[in-house]
């Protein structure tokens, strides 16, 4: 939803689509965590099944039963756990507030230090915290953010965490899927595999490259280990009584 | 050290005082009764009460011949500026900045490096006749300091909850 910036105030974005905007990058966690499980299980699990069966079909079908499994329990999880997390800082929060309504000369006294620890003379902190009393709510959220150094970003959205794990599990597990939908017995593993291996590089590098560390070695450590769970998921499916 | 009945600890600190820094030293204040109070800091939304509550019993203290003093480890330029944000004290404000007269008159937290609560009464020998301490979070009343300080001043025993012009009892 990235909206048009504005050229009336020299092409900066508004407040609110640049929170957001960093909030989605914020996001960059479930998408890698969702897509490097999907493809990681996605393809031992059709190696292993190949190995046991080299029926296609059979493939198939165990692949999108196990994506359509993945995805919903990396929703579920997701959910889960940040609801569980948002539900212990909402309340945090609310405790905060409570103890602010009662006895607010402590809290203007908390954020008053808070500032002075961030480098700010002890009249200057007085002076921006009493401005700051015109404002109940500007107030709660300065000290919320300097105090308990809880912006509205670190209280995540436990619908939007799922959807984007599970999602980004659904399109990671489906790369090793789609050569079986494309190709014969024989090399449909093989490219399910390479397929695999380069999108999981891609991850490991992305991710990388967006935490600004060395993306060749980040991706070749990705890429390691997709071979390295497809060999696993090939030589157990051998050693099961299937073909 | 601060024991009660005996010398109060001498000092001699520069303090802020009506907008002029002055050296202050409890010597020159033999003869006169001393209400000296300790608070944490300037510029702190619950100090400001106590210190304000010092400037309105004032009148009353200096009536009764007592002088206020009051004392934390704040620079004088911090003081000076919290005097004119406060719209004025009339007594003066001590700064202890090596804090060694805070640690005299065990005042001092050691943990935070600030002053804690702490308020003695003087008497006009120089000697210690009351001292209280309270948690950080709880202003202390001047009123009970009043209260104090007159009860001191009947040179009697008062009893319990005891108020000026209550009944005492000639010391046995």
């Amino acid at each position: 939803m990235g909206l048009p910036s504005n050229p009336a105030n020299g092409g900066m974005d508004s407040l609110a689509a640049k929170r957001e905007r960093i909030q989605r990058k914020g996001r960059i966690r479930e998408v890698v965590f969702g897509m490097q499980d999907g493809l990681i299980t996605t393809v031992g699990f059709v190696a292993g099944l190949h190995g046991a069966t080299a029926d296609n079909t059979l493939v198939l079908l165990g692949g999108f039963v196990e994506l359509l499994a993945g995805a919903f329990s990396m929703a579920a999880g997701g959910y889960l756990s940040t609801k569980a997390e948002r539900e212990v800082l909402e309340r945090e929060v609310l405790e905060e507030r409570r103890r602010f309504q009662e006895e607010p000369y402590l809290a203007h006294d908390d954020l008053r230090k808070a500032l002075e620890e961030e480098g700010l003379s002890k009249e200057r902190a007085y002076r921006i915290v009493k401005l700051l009393q015109e404002g109940e709510e500007a107030f709660f959220k300065t000290f919320q953010e300097k105090v308990l150094g809880l912006g509205d970003t670190e209280i995540r959205q436990p619908l939007i965490d799922a959807l984007v794990l599970g999602l980004s599990f659904a399109v990671g597990a489906f790369i090793p899927l789609l050569p079986y939908l494309l190709f014969s017995e024989f090399t449909s593993l093989w490219v399910a595999v390479v397929l695999s291996g380069l999108s999981l590089f891609g991850v490991g590098a992305a991710k990388a490259y967006l935490a600004e560390k060395r993306f060749f070695r980040s991706g070749l450590e990705f890429f390691a280990i997709a071979m390295g769970a497809a060999a696993v998921g090939y030589l157990f499916g051998l050693l099961l009584p299937g073909r | 050290m601060v024991v009660l009945g005996a010398d109060a600890p001498p000092f001699g600190l520069s303090g802020v005082h009506q907008g002029q820094v002055k050296e202050f030293r409890l010597a020159d204040y033999r003869g006169r009764w001393v209400a000296l109070f300790f608070y944490p800091e300037d510029f702190s939304f619950i100090c400001p009460t106590e210190v304000i509550g010092f400037q309105k019993g004032y009148q009353e203290f200096q009536a009764l011949g007592c002088e206020v003093l009051g004392i934390s480890s704040d620079p004088l330029e911090t003081h000076r500026a919290w005097v004119k944000e406060l719209g004025g004290i009339d007594y003066p404000l001590l700064s202890d900045p090596t804090k060694e007269v805070c640690r005299r008159y065990r005042a001092l937290d050691e943990g935070t490096g600030r002053a804690v609560r702490a308020t003695y009464i003087i008497d006009p020998e120089g000697l210690v006749q009351y001292g209280v301490f309270s948690h950080k979070n709880v202003g202390r009343s001047v009123e009970e300091t009043l209260r104090v300080l007159k009860a001191l001043q009947t040179g009697r025993q008062c009893p319990e909850g005891w108020r000026p012009g209550g009944p005492t009892v000639e010391p046995g």
